[in-house]
């Protein structure tokens, strides 16, 4: 698969599920590191050089990733690299700084290895819903591959060896992507961001921190990787995710019993904004799209296409709407444009509307 | 109160959440300054809790020790709060265990290990091993590779363990 066509892929693990899904995706990354070579950032140009050679090579015919695509990161244009980051594809320090990094991706676009990340190797598989469990069985068996081929860093006593402390041990975070809307407009989302911290969990909001994250989205990820299992860690996180889809499933269910009027209105701005507005900020639209999704699950609107709200909650991202541009865009003509994107998707999609 | 680093009495108090737990810092005003916290300015925190471990033996031994496989110095580990190269673990393994304690409590892994390990493993693990290769190749009738394991087992028990070192 050409970078073209990669880019151009639908991006399943965020839109493959209804509007009122509330675990939008589950994600595990695995750091590893080849025995006997220091860490990226102490490594030389030549060593980095031969390591992204060399794993790619053998990605190419190992079983999982046999028939993907392979990637030297810093042979991407900016827009490209931007585009990955904004499917999850690559991280936000990859796309930054991609020197002699290499990036292989599976057929299925599940599986992704990142070479000459923070660590040598960064195994990340993303499923769309809660799936924690399955994505723990897929990503060992891509892991063991790995180690069949490559000799990884790994002690006894400390476990897999990488470049931060903070990864040492069993190398995975696992992390849950949650749309919380009814517990941010219920007021409740900072007790329970508190409570999350006190089980050792972290929680960062898609765009900002706490609660000002854009969209309502919110990653739940686990912080200790040393001293526990990954099944014992993995089985946390999933009770913990469910419990807080109840509370949201609750919170909304109060929203709508104690400020029906209020919350009919925040919908119905919501949608006047998205298809009356000239100028839209990248936080703004996503905002706003994220209010509508509730408002679909809560039934209070109705589209024909509402799984296209998900499809435009990525385009509305910079670089995907730079993409749909074609030309280059200045930031205030991005926000112009945006704005005439979601104009026009949303006369598409327009018809009952309940309220 | 004592300052965390001396015994000198703490006058400033910082708050931290690491891996959602408060930790409280408490510091004399030169060890503040020392680690830049004093005026706000921004801080490793891996730096101040290594710093605990650390300070005794960087005074002691006048310039930072390094890892004789990248040159990774501790000066590095603890301004970074990252490591050269995997070696680095061992050569810096009196800080690292402090260091790991203190953000993860604990100090030894529990979980997932590379498969190929196991052949590194003691020799019972081995002989379990090739035990159960073997029955899983007959079960899936594939006869070659069970005969080819029962021979490799056969060659384990005669000769114990061919070069590798049982830990
Ligand atoms: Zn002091
Ligand atoms: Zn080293």
């Amino acid at each position: 698969m050409t970078i073209e066509e990669l880019v151009d892929a639908p991006c399943t693990w965020f839109i493959d599920h209804a509007p009122s899904e509330i675990a939008i995706s589950s994600r595990i990354r695995l750091a590893r590191n080849i025995e006997g070579i220091p860490f990226p950032a102490h490594a030389e140009a030549k060593q980095r050089a031969s390591i992204r050679e060399h794993t790619l090579e053998m990605l190419k015919d190992s079983s999982h990733f046999e028939g993907g695509s392979f990637f030297r990161v810093d042979e991407l244009t900016t827009l490209q690299k931007s585009l990955l980051y904004e499917r999850s594809l690559i991280s936000k320090d990859l796309a930054e700084e991609s020197n002699q990094s290499g990036l292989a991706v599976s057929p299925d676009l599940r599986d992704v290895v990142m070479v000459n990340e923070e660590d040598h190797l960064r195994l990340q598989v993303v499923r769309p819903g809660l799936s924690l469990e399955d994505i723990w069985e897929e990503i060992s068996a891509v892991d063991d591959e790995m180690e069949e081929i490559l000799e990884i860093a790994y002690s006894d006593r400390f476990g897999y060896l990488t470049c931060c402390p903070t990864n040492t041990g069993t190398g995975m975070r696992a992390g849950v992507m949650l749309h919380l809307p009814g517990l941010v407009l219920m007021e409740e989302i900072r007790p329970v961001l508190r409570g999350l911290g006190k089980l050792g969990l972290a929680v960062r909001g898609s765009g900002g921190e706490g609660s000002d994250a854009d969209g309502f989205l919110y990653q739940i990820s686990n912080q200790i990787t040393l001293g526990r299992s990954e099944k014992s860690i993995l089985k946390d996180i999933q009770e913990v995710v469910s419990e807080l889809v109840q509370h949201e499933q609750n919170a909304r269910l109060r929203l709508e019993e104690s400020k029906p009027a209020a919350l009919r209105d925040r919908v119905g701005r919501a949608l006047g904004i998205l298809q009356h507005a000239w100028i839209l900020s990248s936080k703004e639209a996503l905002d706003l799209l994220a209010i509508i999704r509730l408002g679909l699950s809560l039934d209070l609107l109705e589209l024909n296409q509402a799984h296209e709200v998900e499809q435009l909650m990525v385009e509305v991202r910079p670089a995907h709407l730079q993409k749909l541009a074609v030309k280059e865009l200045s930031a205030e003509q991005r926000d112009i444009f945006r704005a005439e994107w979601v104009r026009s998707k949303l006369a598409e999609l327009k018809k009952g509307r309940k309220l | 109160m004592k300052c965390d680093k001396c015994d000198k009495p703490a006058t400033v108090h910082l708050t931290q959440v690491i891996n959602g737990k408060m930790q409280k810092l408490h510091l004399c005003q030169a060890c503040a300054d020392e680690a830049g916290v004093g005026h706000g300015a921004t801080f490793s925190m891996s730096d101040l809790l290594l710093g605990q471990g650390v300070a005794q033996p960087l005074a002691q031994g006048g310039r930072s020790r390094s890892c004789p496989e990248c040159g990774w110095t501790l000066h590095r580990l603890r301004k970074a709060g990252r490591f050269g190269c995997p070696a680095c673990y061992e050569s810096f393994e009196k800080e690292v265990t402090g260091l790991l304690k203190s953000i993860h409590h604990a100090t030894e892994h529990v979980g997932r290990h590379p498969r190929n390990r196991v052949r590194k493993l003691s020799m019972r693990n081995r002989i379990e091993s090739l035990e159960s290769s073997i029955s899983e190749a007959i079960e899936a009738e594939e006869y070659e590779k069970a005969a080819k394991y029962r021979d490799e087992l056969k060659d384990l028990q005669k000769n114990g363990h061919e070069g590798g070192n049982p830990t």
